[in-house]
C-alpha cells in the first residue's frame, strides 16, 4: 500500500520534471535571425544612397567634401557614397554622381560592401544588387546576380538633375568692320562667356535647379559658324579664320577700377571639341576654324575659382580672322562676335528638366 | 501513539516546497523570446514607396514650376482623376528597374481621399479623389492589410481649377491619403 508520503513526494518531483520539460523548448529557439536583417539593410542602403551627398576627402583643398565623385585619384578617398545632389534634396540625384557609381572597374567590390551597404565585414559579408532606371535610358546597375528567393528588398523613386548648356548660333552676332586706309589684313575678336558665381549661387534657387560651380558641368556650344560667314557676302575673301585659344579670366575688384585678369592656371579640366565631339581640341593651341559648323566646350566640375562664391570669370573664345584682300565690293570685312559678352545663367541657357527614375537595392 | 500531528509539519514542509518551486517556474518562465513581425516590415517597404512617388509627384520639374500634384489636385473633379491614376499607377507604383530584381508590382490597389476644413462650420471633411477599382483595378479584398501615406498639397483658387470643388474656395493646404494594398 502506497504511503500518502510517497505519493506526495512523487507528485512533487513529477510537476518539477513537467515545469522543467516546458522549458526546454526554449533552449533551442534561434535568438539570432538574419532573414529579418536583410530588409533593413536593404532600406538602409537606400536611404544612404539617395539620401544623402556621400563623403569623401579634397586633397587639393586638404578638407572633407561631398563631391566625392570629383576625388577619384585614391578611390579611397570616398568614406561614403551618396547619389543626391545635397543634403536638402534627398531623391534627386546627381548625374555625376550616378556616372560615377556605377562606372564598371572604378571602385572595387569591398569599396561598395563598406561605403554603400556597409556590410560588417568580415563576420557578416553580405550579396548585393543595386540598379537605377532613368526614364528613356537603360538600367544601371553593380553587384552580384541576384538569388531566386529570400533577398531584402528596397523600392524608391528619384528625379534625376542634368545640367545646363547653352548653344549659341553665330547668325546673330555677324558683325563688319569698314575697310579703311589704317584696317589691316587681320582682326582680332572674342566671344566671352561670363559666369557670374554670386548669382549662380542665389539661395533662392533650390539645388534640385542651381547650376551649382563646384559640382556641375557647364557646356558652350557655338553653331553656324561657317554658315554664318558664308551667308556674308565676302566668305571667299576670308582666307582663314583661326581659334587662336580659349583663355580664362576672372574679374577684379581689388584693383581700382575693377577690371579683367587674365589667369594663367587655366581651366582644370575641360573638353573642347571641333565639329564633333570626338574631335578634342587643346584650349592653348590655335587651330582653324574657317569651315567648322560647331565648336563646342565642356567645363568639367570644380568650375575655376568654384570655391569663391563671389568670383565672375569669363571664358573667352578668341578668334583671328585673315583676309586675302584689302579691298571688295563692300568695302568692309565680316566676321563672327565682336567682343561680345553671353552671361551664363539659368535665365539665358537651357536648363533640363528633372528626369524619373527607380533605384532598387537587393541585398542578400 | 503515534500521532498525526507530524503530519502536519510534514504537509507544511511540503507546501513550502511546492511554493518555492512554484516562484521558481514563474520566474523563469517569463523570459520571452521576441518574435519580430515580420509583416511589417513588407508594411514598411510599400509605405516608403508610395511616399517617395507622391513625393516626387510632388516636385516640379523645372525651377518655379507647379507639381505635378498640385496640378491633379487643382482639377480634382475633373481630368485630375485620371492623371493622377497614370501617374501613379503607371509611372511610379509599376515602374521598376527590370530583372533580376524586378519585384511583383502588378498586384497593388489604391485609394484616395482628399481631406478639407470647412472653415465656416470648423469641419473636417473628405472627398473621395479616386480609386483603382474605378480604373480597372479590384475592390478591397482584404489580402494583406492596406498602408496608408499621406501627403499636405497646398490649393490656389487662383491658379486654373476645375468647377465643383468641395473645399472653399481660399488657399489652403488639403490632406491627401491614399491607401495601397497587395489584392
Amino acid at each position: 500500500m502506497l504511503s500518502v508520503d510517497f505519493l506526495a513526494g512523487f507528485t512533487i518531483f513529477l510537476i518539477a520534471l513537467i515545469m522543467v520539460i516546458n522549458l526546454v523548448p526554449g533552449i533551442l529557439v534561434g535568438i539570432q535571425s538574419q532573414r529579418i536583417d536583410y530588409d533593413a539593410v536593404a532600406y538602409r542602403t537606400a536611404v544612404i544612397l539617395l539620401e544623402d551627398p556621400g563623403w569623401g576627402y579634397d586633397r587639393n583643398l586638404n578638407t572633407s567634401t561631398t563631391h566625392w565623385e570629383q576625388q577619384l585619384a585614391f578611390t579611397s578617398d570616398v568614406s561614403r557614397f551618396g547619389l543626391a545632389v545635397s543634403k536638402e534634396t534627398p531623391n534627386i540625384l546627381s548625374r555625376n554622381k550616378i556616372e560615377t557609381f556605377f562606372t564598371s572597374g572604378l571602385f572595387t567590390r569591398d569599396d561598395y560592401e563598406r561605403k554603400a551597404v556597409f556590410a560588417d565585414l568580415p563576420y557578416a559579408p553580405y550579396g548585393y544588387r543595386i540598379a537605377l532606371a532613368i526614364d528613356g535610358e537603360g538600367t544601371k546597375s553593380t553587384g552580384d546576380t541576384v538569388p531566386e528567393v529570400s533577398y531584402g528588398y528596397m523600392r524608391r523613386f528619384v528625379k534625376v538633375k542634368d545640367y545646363t548648356s547653352a548653344t549659341l548660333p553665330a547668325a546673330p552676332y555677324v558683325a563688319s568692320v569698314p575697310i579703311t586706309n589704317t584696317t589691316g589684313l587681320n582682326h582680332t575678336t572674342y566671344l566671352a562667356v561670363v559666369l557670374n558665381y554670386t548669382e549662380l549661387n542665389e539661395p533662392v534657387i533650390s539645388d534640385a535647379f542651381r547650376i551649382n560651380p563646384q559640382s556641375d558641368n557647364v557646356t558652350v556650344t557655338l553653331t553656324g559658324l561657317t554658315e554664318a560667314l558664308q551667308a556674308t557676302a565676302n566668305f571667299t575673301d576670308i582666307q582663314q579664320v583661326t581659334l587662336t585659344g580659349v583663355t580664362l579670366s576672372k574679374w577684379d575688384l581689388a584693383t581700382s577700377p575693377p577690371r579683367w585678369v587674365n589667369q594663367t592656371i587655366f581651366l582644370r579640366d575641360y573638353v573642347l571639341y571641333n565639329q564633333t565631339p570626338a574631335q578634342v581640341q587643346d584650349g592653348g593651341v590655335a587651330f582653324p576654324v574657317r569651315n567648322t559648323t560647331t565648336l563646342g566646350l565642356e567645363l568639367l566640375p570644380p568650375l575655376p575659382f568654384a570655391e569663391d562664391p563671389n568670383a565672375v570669370i569669363s571664358i573667352n573664345f578668341t578668334f583671328r580672322y585673315d583676309w586675302a584682300s584689302a579691298t571688295n565690293a563692300e568695302n568692309q570685312h565680316n566676321f563672327v562676335f565682336d567682343n561680345d559678352v553671353f552671361a551664363y545663367s539659368p535665365a539665358t541657357v537651357t536648363v533640363p528638366a528633372l528626369k524619373n527614375g527607380v533605384v532598387e537595392v537587393a541585398i542578400w | 501513539m503515534v500521532g498525526d500531528d507530524a503530519q502536519l509539519y510534514t504537509i507544511e514542509g511540503v507546501a513550502a516546497g511546492m511554493i518555492m518551486l512554484l516562484t521558481a517556474y514563474l520566474v523563469l518562465n517569463t523570459t520571452s523570446v521576441f518574435t519580430p513581425g515580420d509583416v511589417h516590415i513588407p508594411d514598411m517597404q510599400l509605405e516608403q514607396t508610395v511616399s517617395d512617388a507622391l513625393a516626387m509627384m510632388d516636385t516640379p520639374a523645372v525651377n518655379g514650376g507647379r507639381s505635378d500634384l498640385a496640378r491633379f489636385v487643382q482639377n480634382a473633379t475633373g481630368s485630375g482623376r485620371a492623371d493622377f491614376h497614370n501617374a501613379l499607377m503607371a509611372t511610379y507604383l509599376r515602374s521598376t528597374t527590370g530583372p533580376p530584381i524586378q519585384a511583383p508590382v502588378n498586384d497593388l490597389q489604391y485609394e484616395a481621399q482628399i481631406y478639407y476644413r470647412q472653415s465656416a462650420t470648423g469641419s473636417v471633411q473628405n472627398m473621395t479623389f479616386t480609386r483603382s477599382a474605378a480604373n480597372g483595378g479590384r475592390e478591397y479584398l482584404a489580402r494583406e492589410p492596406a498602408v496608408r501615406v499621406t501627403r499636405w498639397v497646398s490649393y490656389d483658387p487662383a491658379l486654373p481649377h476645375t468647377l465643383g470643388l468641395p473645399w472653399d474656395n481660399r488657399e489652403q493646404a488639403l490632406l491627401l491619403e491614399v491607401m495601397v494594398w497587395r489584392g
